[in-house]
């Protein structure tokens, strides 16, 4: 699932993603595809994290700064702050409502 | 045989070049927003993961495609909306959303029925706009009663039918059918705003003559015959109106002439005050307005009149002096004659009725 096959399901928890992962801990943009992968979402490309990091930027949620690299080229962070914060909990109650609805809704004799 | 050593760096460089044509129907400030920090990206990638970034690096249109799509611009090939175009989504989605209440039903059903009123408003405002603007209130009113110039009624009927027609035959035919639409109804609110603004912002610059207690039957000056005398307009020889003239009478007393509010002729005073708040009633012309036909005020206007040739030197006055406390005029019309030749008697000079101007003194504004 990449481009424009990237699932609409996805898609729209991208930003809840990428916002949970800076709020471990500040990265840079490969950083955060290696990071969501190692979380399980396999399918996310690196135009597609790099374009989100752009419009949450964009939105005022994160804050960067560049750090020098001892190997290879310096490393643009990414950090989130408090607004971006305060989307991601907004963002986190609306996912945990949403998913609990669907479950809700979803029929009891197909396996989780 | 040359060997070409191509740079991770040069490979990057082009791969964000290929890319940014991809984006070349996107606003500048958009395209550069998403090149901004893809450089620096690809290079860490290259870095980190050497395959990944073989594999990113094969198909910039993908890779273009799918940025753009997360990054929340409009897919390939459309344009992105300018700022105006999505604040107005933006109001037809909430306009769109406020109609779709099952509350606005009555009022969605009844709004239609009001449409011909609309399409005779839209043809007949942009009339009355122009007459506004080119021709005063007067054309307009001429445009839009039926005794109104030939001229105006003809362009009003036209207007109307063309209005009417098109509203009936559809809403929408095309771009200028849109502008002209849009022109209309914009006159309909301009020109329903300035009605509302000149009535609700008549000059209110009614003074009630302290002297009379403002009764209107209460005339002060009259002629013989009856008649109330409601200015003075002193002229000169030259038949100029003089302004800011002070009247006093035998008795050095000032003479007023009425009421300032005078209901019987339409009439309403502008009193004049001094510096130090003292009402000066006897001082003329006392600037005046006149009610209209349609209950506007209108600045009176001077009358005509004929100023007859002195055909004799005029006798020599003696200088006014301070009789009865009557403060001195630093200038008297006797002295005003005696220094320039009178008209000849076959040409009486006539006064052409010209727009009052403000006194230097300060008018009572209330």
């Amino acid at each position: 699932m990449r481009g424009v096959e990237l699932s609409q399901l996805l898609r729209g928890v991208l930003d809840l993603a990428v916002l949970a992962v800076l709020y471990d801990e500040d990265a840079y943009g490969y950083d955060i595809v290696r990071r969501l992968r190692d979380n399980g979402i396999e399918e996310v490309g690196d135009a597609s994290v790099y374009g989100t990091l752009r419009r949450l930027f964009q939105a005022g949620f994160l804050s960067s700064y560049v750090k020098p690299s001892d190997e290879g080229p310096n490393r643009k962070y990414y950090a989130i702050n408090a607004s971006g914060r305060d989307q991601l909990e907004l963002g986190a109650k609306e996912w945990r409502n949403f998913a609990s609805t669907i479950e809700h809704l979803l029929p009891g004799e197909i396996a989780a | 045989m040359t060997t070409v050593i191509v740079t991770v760096e040069d490979r990057v460089r082009e791969f964000v070049e290929a890319v940014s044509h991809c984006f070349d129907d996107l606003r500048e400030e958009d395209r550069e927003e998403l090149l901004a920090d893809l450089e620096q990206h690809l290079l860490e990638l290259a870095a980190d993961e050497p395959d990944a970034f073989e594999a990113e690096l094969g198909d910039p249109h993908r890779y273009a495609s799918e940025l753009r799509e997360t990054a929340g611009l409009a897919a390939p090939g459309l344009k992105q909306p300018g700022r105006l175009s999505r604040w107005n989504t933006a109001v037809n989605d909430r306009v769109r959303s406020i109609i779709d209440h099952p509350r606005m039903d009555p009022v969605v059903e009844f709004v239609p029925m009001l449409r011909p009123t609309w399409w005779i408003v839209r043809a007949w405002a942009p009339l009355v706009l122009l007459g506004m603007i080119f021709g005063g209130q007067g054309w307009a009113a001429n445009v839009v009663s039926p005794g109104g110039s030939l001229l105006g009624f003809l362009l009003l009927v036209g207007a109307v039918t063309f209005s009417v027609r098109a509203g009936m035959r559809g809403l929408d035919r095309g771009k200028w059918w849109r502008i002209a639409t849009w022109a209309g109804g914009a006159a309909a609110v301009i020109v329903a705003m300035s009605v509302l603004f000149s009535s609700s912002s008549s000059p209110n610059y009614v003074e009630v003559y302290p002297s009379t207690g403002g009764f209107i039957d209460s005339q002060l000056l009259t002629h013989p015959d009856g008649e109330g005398i409601t200015n003075l307009y002193v002229f000169d020889a030259n038949g100029t109106l003089l302004r800011d003239v002070f009247v006093y009478d035998g008795a050095g007393r000032p003479v007023e002439v009425g009421p300032a509010v005078d209901q019987f002729f339409g009439i309403r005073s502008e009193v004049a005050v001094a510096a130090d708040g003292q009402v000066l009633g006897n001082l003329y012309p006392i600037t005046q307005y006149v009610e209209d036909d349609e209950g506007g005020l209108r600045l009176r206007e001077i009358p005509l009149v004929d100023i007859p040739a002195l055909t004799t030197d005029p006798m020599e006055l003696e200088p006014v002096s301070g009789i009865g406390g009557a403060p001195q005029t630093t200038s008297t019309p006797a002295t005003s004659a005696t220094t320039t030749p009178a008209p000849s008697p076959s040409e009486p000079t006539s006064v052409v009725p010209i727009p009052d101007r403000h006194s230097s003194l300060e008018r009572s504004m209330r």
